[in-house]
C-alpha cells in the first residue's frame, strides 16, 4: 500500500483507500452475521419502529401547525387582494386606470389565481393606453380560455386599436361566437354591431351589410333594436334594408312616433312619396315634442302629398301619368324660359340650355294623344323635364315652388337609378 | 466563517454497532428516511417561504412604491439585527446555502447543526422579507440539507449515509422551494454530489418528490410563475436567442465578477465594519427601492410575473437587470444570508424580456412573445451564473410545462455556458470557496476530467501463455524449454469458457514441484483442474483504468479481453504500467 501512495496521485491513492476498510468491514459483517443474535435484531427493530414513529408523530405535528399558518396567511393574503381590488375598482369607476392597474396589480400579487382580477388589470391597462401592456396580458388570458367572449372582444378592440385589422375581425368572430355566460344574444348582437361599425369605417360596406344582416335575423321583435339596425343600415346607405327595420319597428309598435319619423323621411329620400306623406302624416298624429322638426316634418308631408301629384312614376295608370307629364312638361318648359331670359349664362352653360330648348322644341309635338299612341314619349318627356329641372339649378339657382317639387322628383329618380 | 466549524456528534457507539450486525438495514432506513426527510423539509420550506412574505408585508408593507422611507429602514434595521444574530447566535448562517451543504457534504460527513439549520431559516426570512436583493431557493437547500442531517443522526446510521443525507435533504428543500423536482434533483446531482449512483439517485428522488407533494399541498400545482404563451414563432428568431445566449453571457460575467471583487474586499474588513456591512447593504438596496426601482428588492418573483408578461418597457428591463446585479452584489457580499437563485431569475428574465421588446420592435413580424424571451433569460442566465447547463435547460421546461420552448432554451444556454466558462474559468461556488480557504470539489472540473481507461495502459501480451487444458507433466516441460517462460515474472493461463488466469512464477513453481516425473501422481491432471476454479476478473479496454488496482493485490498482471471475442486478448496490464500511466498523465497536467 505504502508503494502505492508513493507513487500514485493523491486522486488515485483516495480511491485505493476508500475500497480497503470497505473489504475490511464487508468481512467484519460477513464473520458476524452468522453470530447476529435475534435479540439483537429485535432490539434494533423496536428502535428503529419506535424512532419512525415518533418521526411520524413529529411530521404530523408540524404538518398541524404548517397548516393552521398557512390558514391565517392565505386569510391575510386574501384580506390584502380585496382590500387592493377594491381600490382598483373604485380609482378605475373615478377614471384613473392607471393607477387601478397599479392597485389591481398589487391584488394579483396576493391572489395570483384570480381570473376577476386579471380579467380587470387587463381592462385598467386598456382603459389608460396601456395597449401593448394590456395586449400582453389579455392575449395570456387567452391561452387559457380561448372561447372567452370578453377576452375576444377586448383583444379585438386592441388590435383594432392598433390597425391590426385582420386580427381585429377575427377577434370579434370569436368574441361572437364565443362563450358570454347568460347574457349571451345581447352581447352578440352589440359585437356584431360594432364589428359592423369597425367595418364601415374601414368602408367595407358589404362585410357591414352581411353583419347587420345576421344581426337583424336574430333580432328579436323589439322597437328599439329594429330603430337601431335601421339607422346602421341607413349608415352603410342600404336604403331598402333600413326601411324594412324601421318598418318591423312600426309592425311592432304602430304609434312609435321615431320610427314612423324615420321611415317617413327615408321613404321620401327615396322617391317613395305616397307611403312618405303615410308615415310623416301619422308621425305628426303621433305628436312630435320638437317645434322645429315638427314644422320640418308637415313640410316634408304637404310636399310628399304634392308630389303625389306631380309624380312621373311609371307605376301610375298610363293616362293620370299623362296628365302629371303635361302638368310638368308646361312648369319645365316655364322654367327653361325663365332661365334662359334672365340667368345671361356663360357659354358653355349657354349650349347646355340651348341643347334643352331643342329637345323641347322636338319635345313640343307630344300631346296627350301621341303619348297614349306611343308610351316611349312619356319616358322621354319625363326624362326631359328632369333634365331641364336639374340643368336649370346649376345655371340659374335653385328652384322654388313647383319647379322644387319636379326636382325632388329628379333627384329621387336619380338616387333610385 | 460560514461553514461548519463544529465536530461531528456521532451516534452511540452501542447503536453503530448493533447497527453493524444488520447490513440491510441502512438500506432499507436509507429510502425510508428519505421519504420522511421530504415531508420535513416541504413543511419547513412552505413555512420559510410564508415567514418571508409575512415579513415583506410587515416591514415593507402590503405595496412597495418608490418614496416610501420604510424601503430603506427596514432592510437597514434587519440588516443590523442579522449581523448581530450571525455574530452571536448563528455563526454558520452567512451566504447562500449551497456552498455551506458541500462543505456538510465532503467536509464535515454531513454534519449541519439545528442552530445553523434554525438559524438560516430565521435570518433568511428576515434578509429577503426586510427587501436585501436575495432569495428563498438556496437557503431553502441548506435547510432541507440540515432538517436531513439531524434525522439521519437519530438513527445511527453509518458515516457514508450520514454524508449522502445532505445532498438527499438539500434536492427536498430545493424541489419544495422550485416547486420543480427534476431542476431540484439535477442540481443536486449537477453542483453537489456529482454522480450518478442508483442508491443516492433513489434517495433523492423519493425527498424530492415527497417535498414537492407537500409544497404543492399548501402552494397548490401550478409552476412557480404564471407563464405566458411561449412559442418560437419563425426559425430565424433563434438568431434572436443565440443574442439572448451572448447578453446573458457577458451579464454573467459581470455578476460573477462584480461578487468576486467585493465579496472577499468585504470580508477583508475590520470586524466592526463587517458588522455594519448587512446594514449598510440593506441602506443602499433600499434606496435603489426608494429613488425609483423597488422591484429590485427582496427575492423579485412579482416583477419577474411582469417582465414575462410584458409590463415593462425596454429601458425599464435594462435598468432593472442592472441595478438588481448591484442590489445582489451588495447584499451578498455583506453576508445577508440567502441565495443567489431567485436574483440570478430574475437578471435573467429582464435580460430576456429586453431582447424580446428589441426583437418585437425590429422584426414584429418575426418574434413570438416577450414572456417566451424572458422564460429563455432565466435559463441563460442560470446555465451561465450557476454553471448548471442540464439543470438550466430542464428548470426552464419545468416551470414553463413546454416542451416547444427547448430548441432556443438548448441554444441560449449553451452560447451562455460557453462564453462564461471560456472568459471566467473558476465558477461561482467555488470562486466562494476558494475565497472562504476552502477546496471544495469542483463539478464542472470533475465533468471535464479525462478518466484514464485500460486501453490508455495496456500493453501487448509479453508474458507466455499456457494452455488450461493441458496436462501439467506437459506445462513443466514446456516451461523448462523455454528461457523467456522461466524468466517471466508471470504467466497468463487460458482456461476453458474463454476465461483466464493469471498465475506467478513461484505459483507455477509450487505446481510443478509437486509433479517430479510423467508418472507421478497428479502429472497427468489439466492445469485448470490443478489452480481450481478461480479466474481473473474480465475486464475490457474501455473500463476505467483505477478499477485495475484492486485486482492487483491478487493478480500479478490483468488480461485485457476484447468485449467482441471474450477469448482474445487486447493486451496485459501490470501494476507498474498503470502507475507509469498516471504519472504520465499527472506530468501532462
Amino acid at each position: 500500500m505504502s508503494y502505492i501512495q508513493q507513487n500514485v496521485g493523491d486522486c488515485l491513492a483516495s480511491k485505493y483507500i476508500e475500497w480497503v476498510p470497505l473489504l475490511n468491514r464487508m468481512t467484519t459483517q460477513a464473520g458476524l452475521r452468522a453470530s447476529t443474535q435475534p435479540t439483537v435484531k429485535r432490539k434494533l427493530l423496536v428502535r428503529d419502529g419506535v424512532a419512525f414513529v415518533i418521526l411520524t408523530l413529529v411530521s404530523l405535528a408540524l404538518y398541524g401547525v404548517t397548516l393552521s399558518l398557512f390558514r391565517s396567511f392565505q386569510r391575510h393574503r386574501q384580506g390584502l387582494a380585496e382590500y387592493w381590488s377594491d381600490r382598483g375598482k373604485e380609482e378605475m369607476q373615478h377614471g384613473q386606470s392607471r393607477q387601478g392597474a397599479d392597485s389591481l396589480r398589487k391584488a394579483l400579487s396576493y391572489a395570483p389565481e384570480n381570473r376577476g382580477y386579471e380579467l380587470l388589470l387587463a381592462q385598467a391597462l386598456s382603459d389608460s393606453g396601456q395597449a401593448d401592456q394590456a395586449t400582453n396580458y389579455f392575449l395570456n388570458l387567452w391561452e387559457s380560455q380561448p372561447g372567452d367572449g370578453f377576452i375576444n372582444l377586448e383583444l379585438a378592440r386592441l388590435a383594432r386599436g392598433k390597425k391590426d385589422t385582420q386580427r381585429a375581425v377575427n377577434y370579434y368572430h370569436a368574441s361572437i361566437f364565443g362563450d358570454w355566460r347568460g347574457d349571451g344574444p345581447t352581447r352578440r348582437r352589440s359585437i356584431r354591431l360594432e364589428l359592423a361599425d369597425y367595418l364601415a369605417s374601414l368602408h367595407q360596406m358589404a362585410a357591414a351589410r352581411a353583419e347587420l344582416l345576421i344581426a337583424s335575423g336574430n333580432a328579436a321583435n323589439n322597437v328599439n333594436i329594429n330603430l337601431m339596425l335601421g339607422d346602421k343600415f341607413a349608415a352603410i346607405g342600404d336604403v331598402p334594408d333600413a326601411l324594412n327595420s324601421y318598418k318591423k319597428a312600426i309592425v311592432d309598435d304602430p304609434h312609435d312616433q321615431v320610427a314612423l319619423e324615420k321611415a317617413g323621411r327615408l321613404s321620401f329620400q327615396v322617391g317613395n312619396f305616397d307611403d312618405a306623406f303615410g308615415y310623416l302624416d301619422n308621425a305628426l298624429k303621433e305628436g312630435v315634442g320638437d317645434e322645429s322638426t315638427r314644422e320640418q316634418l308637415a313640410v316634408m308631408s304637404q310636399q310628399a302629398q304634392q308630389l303625389m301629384k306631380l309624380s312621373l312614376s311609371r307605376e301610375l295608370p298610363p293616362r293620370e301619368r299623362i296628365e302629371h307629364l303635361l302638368l310638368a312638361k308646361t312648369i319645365a318648359k316655364a322654367r327653361l324660359t325663365a332661365c334662359l331670359a334672365h340667368s345671361g349664362p356663360a357659354a358653355q352653360q349657354l349650349a347646355v340650355l340651348q341643347n334643352l330648348n331643342e329637345r323641347w322644341e322636338v319635345a313640343d309635338s307630344d300631346t296627350r294623344s301621341t303619348m297614349e299612341e306611343v308610351p316611349t314619349l312619356q319616358d322621354s318627356l319625363s326624362n326631359l323635364v328632369m333634365d331641364t329641372e336639374l340643368l336649370t339649378a346649376k345655371v340659374c339657382g335653385p328652384p322654388t315652388g313647383d319647379d322644387a317639387l319636379l326636382m325632388i322628383l329628379a333627384r329621387s329618380q336619380n338616387a333610385s337609378q | 466563517m460560514e461553514y461548519e466549524v463544529e465536530q461531528t456528534v456521532v451516534d452511540p457507539v452501542a447503536l453503530a454497532a448493533d447497527a453493524a450486525r444488520e447490513p440491510g438495514r441502512e438500506q432499507r432506513l436509507f429510502l425510508l428516511l428519505s421519504i420522511f426527510i421530504g415531508v420535513l423539509s416541504g413543511l419547513l420550506v412552505v413555512s420559510f417561504r410564508m415567514a418571508i412574505e409575512w415579513l415583506s408585508v410587515l416591514l415593507q408593507g402590503s405595496a412597495t412604491e418608490p418614496r416610501q422611507l420604510r424601503l430603506i429602514i427596514a432592510p437597514t434595521v434587519a440588516g443590523l439585527v442579522i449581523a448581530v444574530l450571525t455574530r452571536y447566535v448563528f455563526p454558520n448562517v452567512r451566504g447562500s446555502g449551497v456552498n455551506q451543504t458541500k462543505a456538510a457534504l465532503y467536509i464535515h460527513n454531513g454534519y449541519i447543526s439545528a442552530r445553523t439549520t434554525v438559524g438560516k431559516f430565521l435570518l433568511a426570512a428576515l434578509g429577503i422579507g426586510s427587501g436585501h436583493s436575495l432569495g428563498p431557493e438556496d437557503p431553502s437547500l441548506q435547510i432541507g440539507a440540515g432538517v436531513a442531517s439531524y434525522v439521519s443522526r437519530r438513527f445511527g446510521l453509518s458515516r457514508e449515509r450520514l454524508r449522502l443525507f445532505a445532498p438527499v435533504g438539500a434536492a427536498a428543500g430545493l424541489a419544495a422551494a422550485f416547486n420543480a423536482p427534476v431542476s431540484a434533483i439535477l442540481f443536486v446531482i449537477e453542483e453537489v454530489i456529482g454522480q450518478w449512483t442508483a442508491g443516492v439517485l433513489g434517495s433523492v428522488v423519493l425527498a424530492a418528490v415527497s417535498a414537492v407533494v407537500i409544497a404543492r399541498q399548501f402552494w397548490g400545482a401550478q409552476p412557480m410563475f404564471r407563464i405566458p404563451s411561449v412559442d418560437l414563432r419563425d426559425p430565424r428568431e433563434l438568431l434572436a436567442y443565440a443574442v439572448l445566449g451572448i447578453v446573458g453571457g457577458l451579464a454573467s460575467l459581470l455578476f460573477a465578477r462584480a461578487l468576486g471583487y467585493l465579496r472577499p474586499a468585504l470580508r477583508n474588513q475590520p470586524a466592526w465594519f463587517q458588522m455594519l456591512q448587512p446594514a449598510l447593504a440593506g441602506m443602499l438596496v433600499g434606496g435603489i427601492g426608494y429613488f425609483g426601482l423597488p422591484q429590485v428588492m427582496g427575492a423579485g418573483y412579482g416583477p419577474i410575473d411582469l417582465a414575462m408578461h410584458g409590463q415593462f418597457a425596454f429601458k425599464m428591463l435594462l435598468l432593472l437587470a442592472l441595478f438588481k446585479i448591484i442590489a445582489t452584489t451588495l447584499s451578498f457580499s455583506s453576508g445577508t444570508p440567502g441565495g443567489m437563485f431567485a436574483p440570478t431569475l430574475f437578471i435573467g428574465a429582464m435580460l430576456g424580456a429586453s431582447v424580446g421588446s428589441a426583437e418585437h420592435f425590429l422584426f414584429p413580424t418575426l418574434s413570438g412573445s416577450i414572456g417566451s424571451y424572458a422564460l429563455v433569460g432565466m435559463g441563460v442566465l442560470f446555465a451561465a451564473f450557476l454553471r448548471v447547463p442540464l439543470t438550466s435547460v430542464f428548470m426552464v421546461l419545468e416551470v414553463s410545462g413546454n416542451y416547444s420552448i427547448i430548441l432556443p432554451v438548448i441554444l441560449a444556454n449553451t452560447i451562455s455556458y460557453l462564453i462564461a466558462r471560456s472568459l471566467q474559468p473558476t465558477p461561482i461556488f467555488e470562486l466562494f470557496t476558494q475565497q472562504d480557504g476552502l477546496y471544495l470539489p469542483s463539478m464542472e472540473e470533475q465533468r471535464e476530467e479525462i478518466d484514464l481507461r485500460f486501453e490508455d495502459a495496456l500493453h501487448p501480451v509479453t508474458v507466455p501463455i499456457l494452455q488450461g487444458a493441458d496436462t501439467i507433466w506437459n506445462t513443466k516441460k514446456a516451461l523448462e524449454q523455454s528461457e523467456a517462460g522461466s524468466a517471466a515474472p508471470a504467466v497468463l493461463i487460458q482456461c476453458s469458457g474463454s476465461t483466464w488466469y493469471a498465475a506467478t512464477q513461484s505459483e507455477l513453481a509450487q505446481i510443478a514441484s509437486e509433479v517430479p516425473g510423467p508418472d507421478a501422481p497428479g502429472a497427468n491432471t489439466l492445469l485448470q483442474d490443478r489452480i481450481g476454479t478461480e479466474r481473473t476478473p474480465l475486464i475490457f479496454p474501455d473500463q476505467p483504468l483505477s478499477n485495475a488496482l484492486p485486482h492487483f493485490r491478487r493478480w500479478p498482471v490483468l488480461p485485457v479481453s476484447n468485449r467482441a471475442m471474450l477469448g482474445a486478448l487486447e493486451g496485459v496490464l501490470s501494476l507498474d504500467d498503470v502507475l507509469q500511466r498516471y504519472q504520465r498523465s499527472g506530468k501532462h497536467s
